[in-house]
């Protein structure tokens, strides 16, 4: 056999298409895989507790010993340094350097900092008892504990200092629960009421209510009520945070200066290098908790992230209300009503071609018709007595929610479309001939079969809604939201709030913190977690979709 | 043997003189008994395509009428018309006039779900709903408005009696339809159309895609069933039409060409093209 017709036979056979075929899935298969690994590893990494390294300094830099985490090295050429002016060791073609959390930010001005290899020639040393102390502001502070003081006392501890420290941390944490408590639950419903009552007399003077109208003196009276009331929510907070000052602690910095925290700020102290591993995954999924059930600090760039899941997953699914019904009518007349002629046909394609439409151009729609034309209108039209501030004319959870669903109805239709078209003609015509009308067929046998369908259309809106960030700049998302859209003052679901999201979270973590280097591993562990929650959305879909198939699409057999 | 052309159109002749007694004396056998439906002048048209041709027939009543001919010839769509199941089909167009019971079914005042409700139909494929057999029996009382639990299940076991299917499912009212067998399967069909007492029942071709056993309890089940209502049956299995149906209407290419008592048609054909068709000289 000569090699020619070997290459035909195999040709014929096919192998080599198959070889193709199956590495074009192979790489597909690398990508997708390299590209949740990188996100899972970065992200799940950023809180396990790392070591803290002592460098010791050579004569030349001003300070003599710096502690902190390695976050990072570098290999720099020699001629690049000296370039700077950075003076090298002859001999040497490239340098070796650390970059390293310093913290501390309150007194060194940055959090990070890189170190050539010549400048701590002296050596590294990882002490036992190096503290790391994360605060509720100024970032971590990376030191050595030396005295606890109570009421501006030296108190000396029968246990070690660290031990006594947990003990007065989780008293602090008591108390600031229970300043939370007063102030983000009974102050804001205080506040709400003030509000309100406010709105109300506006209302009432707007309408004509002379100042000293009988209704106008009963807000009066419950305003001066609230008031009372307000001021024993003060007293009782200002004896809190007296409590809360109690107590303070001395550190050392690596070069030995002396400095006072209070206790008040502080939110967490461990000593990772004395750490066992057992120690260190606790720690760890108690940082993973924090993450995904607090609210962020520090510009974002610490805590958790717990308003934008929230905000998130609260805007899909408000989104999957509005698109779906709206959707699913549409196909309906699409395909069961319309004429198949030139129009629909032509209706059809501009539905698709909706889909392609770039995301933040509805963003500009969604801003000028929801947001200015039909947000302006409800408050001009009902709540007059807010103005000047916008209640609803000004971007929203609301907003978001329909803007995206506007992006996302072309998907929805166009598999709902699909799924009544695949409806077999002879069932139709089972329930006509019962005597069912048209729309009874619709409503008892067509629309319950196609809704996997349906779902399937779903699946694919949220896929696509869960990652859009573009045009939810413009009617809504914010970086910091005051207060959930969901919470505990009457009407309890508000849907003109502004809220956080996870996509433009990233976003604003990773190239508008002013810690960038302290953001960046909370971009991964943020994208981690919005995959995850995407994943996690769609499996329900599925599931209820799979479900669903297995209920009606039987028919097959 | 051979015949010379004059005895060839002679004959011709006689035959169809003869056709012309026998359609007035089958037109008086009906009479006689009752008619459920009368079919005049009867046209119909799939766009510019005429697919039936002038269609004059009586449909006696209580008694199983069968349609036969060869692919095409317009047996189902005559079938459909009874129940106004063209109607769905785009650009169909019907003249001429049938009446069920004397009432014109074409006219204006005639309300179509009403009309199907007055004749059921039967499909060649089975079509249950994916619900549960209970469900489907129910289907079509829900639609008339009945909710009656115990009106519902009264009803609803007369029917799958009534198709003979009672005794094989009453353990599994509730389970998905679509786990029944083929035959199962059409005669619950049968059941969901007899349970809202149609009085005309359709079957286009109802036991074509089973197995011969099932045909032959659905052949047991169109005996049972004439009693009680006027069946139309479509088929396209000869010795089946022999075998259920009272009278017989062979129809060819849009045109009804004979229509007799089953045991005339098949024994003593008065034209040549029922008789070369039931020899199966062509089809």
């Amino acid at each position: 056999m000569t090699r020619q017709t070997q290459i035909k036979k195999s040709l014929a056979l096919g192998t080599p298409y198959v070889w193709l075929t199956s590495g074009a899935v192979a790489f597909c298969m690398i990508l997708v895989i390299g590209v949740i690994g990188l996100i899972t590893v970065r992200g799940a990494v950023h809180f396990w507790p790392k070591p803290i390294v002592m460098l010791n300094m050579t004569a030349e830099v001003s300070e003599e010993r710096v502690m902190g985490e390695i976050a990072g090295t570098e290999v720099v050429s020699a001629s690049l340094l000296k370039e700077q002016g950075i003076m090298v060791p002859d001999g040497l073609n490239s340098i070796k350097r650390l970059l390293i959390k310093t913290g501390n930010r309150k007194l060194n001005g940055v959090d990070f900092k890189w170190f050539n290899e010549t400048d701590y020639i002296a050596g590294i040393e990882i002490p036992s008892n190096a503290t790391v102390v994360e605060r509720e502001e100024w970032g971590n502070f990376y030191g050595f504990i030396n005295s606890i003081k109570e009421n501006g006392q030296v108190i000396k501890p029968k246990t070690s200092l660290l031990d006594e420290l947990d003990k007065r941390l989780t008293r602090r944490h008591l108390l600031v629960e229970e300043i939370r408590a007063i102030e983000n639950s009974d102050m804001q419903k205080l506040n709400g009421k003030v509000e309100r009552l406010r709105l109300e007399s506006r209302r009432l003077e707007l309408k004509g209510e002379s100042k000293n109208g009988q209704s106008q003196l009963f807000i009066e009276a419950q305003l001066t009520e609230i008031q009372k009331k307000y001021e024993f929510l003060n007293n009782k907070l200002r004896t809190l945070y007296k409590k809360i000052q109690r107590d303070q602690v001395e550190l050392l910095t690596g070069n030995g200066v002396s400095v006072l925290l209070d206790m008040r700020d502080i939110v967490r102290v461990y000593q990772p290098n004395n750490m066992s591993f057992g120690d260190k995954l606790i720690h760890y999924f108690e940082k993973v908790f924090e993450f995904v059930s607090e609210e962020p600090r520090e510009a974002n760039t610490e805590g958790g992230i717990f308003p934008a899941i929230f905000g998130t997953v609260v805007m899909v699914l408000l989104m999957s209300v509005f698109v779906t019904p709206f959707g699913v009518v549409a196909a309906v007349y699409l395909n069961e009503y319309a004429g198949q002629g030139a129009l629909t046909r032509a209706i059809r394609i501009a539905v698709n071609n909706l889909a392609g439409v770039p995301s933040v151009v509805y963003g500009v729609f969604g801003l000028g018709f929801f947001v200015y034309f039909v947000g302006g209108s409800i408050d001009d039209l009902f709540y007059p007595e807010v103005a000047p501030a916008p209640k609803f004319g000004t971007p929203g959870l609301i907003w978001s929610s329909l803007t995206l669903a506007i992006l996302t109805v072309p998907v929805v239709i166009v598999s709902t479309e699909e799924g009544l078209r695949r409806i077999p003609r002879n069932l139709r015509e089972g329930s006509l001939a019962l005597g069912a009308t048209k729309a009874e067929t619709l409503m008892r046998t067509v629309l319950p079969m196609a809704t996997p369908a349906m779902m399937t259309g779903l699946i694919l809106a949220v896929a696509r809604a869960a990652g859009e960030v573009a045009p939810l700049m413009m009617v809504g998302v914010v970086k910091l939201a005051p207060s959930l859209p969901i919470d505990g003052t009457f009407p309890f679901i508000h849907m003109e709030r502004k809220f956080m999201h996870m996509g433009f979270h990233i976003y604003d973590v990773g190239f508008q913190s002013p810690n960038v280097e302290a953001a960046r591993p909370l971009v991964y562990a943020t994208s981690f977690l919005l995959i995850i929650i995407i994943i996690s959305l769609n499996m329900t879909a599925i599931t209820v979709r799979n479900h669903l198939r297995d209920k009606y699409n039987a028919s097959d057999t | 043997m051979h015949q010379t052309r004059d005895e060839n159109d002679l004959e011709k002749i006689s035959k169809e003189e003869s056709s012309k007694t026998r359609e007035s004396e089958v037109n008086e056998v009906i009479s006689e008994t009752s008619v459920a439906l009368t079919v005049s002048e009867l046209d119909f048209y799939y766009g510019k395509t005429k697919a039936l041709n002038g269609i004059n027939m009586l449909i006696p009543e209580n008694k199983v009428t069968a349609f036969i001919g060869p692919s095409g010839c317009g047996k189902s769509t005559l079938l459909r018309i009874f129940n106004r199941m063209n109607d769905l089909i785009e650009n169909t167009r019907v003249e001429g006039s049938v009446r069920l019971k004397g009432q014109e079914i074409f006219s204006p005042e005639i309300n179509v779900s009403d009309l199907r409700q007055r004749v059921g139909m039967v499909f060649q494929k089975p079509n249950p709903f994916p619900k549960s057999i209970y469900e489907n029996v129910a289907y079509g009382l829900r639609i008339q408005g009945i909710n009656n639990k115990s009106t519902l299940n009264v009803t609803i076991e007369e029917a799958l009696r009534g198709a003979a299917l009672w005794d094989e499912v009453k353990d599994r009212l509730h389970e998905n339809a679509l786990s029944l067998s083929g035959g199962q399967q059409q005669r619950l069909v049968i059941a969901r159309a007899i349970a809202i007492k149609p009085e005309v029942l359709l079957l286009d071709e109802p036991a074509s895609a089973l197995d011969p056993i099932s045909t032959l309890k659905i052949e047991e089940l169109i005996n049972e069933l004439k009693n009680s209502y006027t069946i139309v049956i479509v088929t396209h299995n000869m010795q089946q039409a022999t075998r259920v149906s009272d009278f017989t209407a062979f129809m060819y290419l849009g045109d009804l060409i004979e229509f007799d008592e089953t045991t005339k048609l098949f024994s003593t054909p008065a034209k040549k093209q029922t008789e070369d068709y039931i020899t199966g000289r062509y089809g």
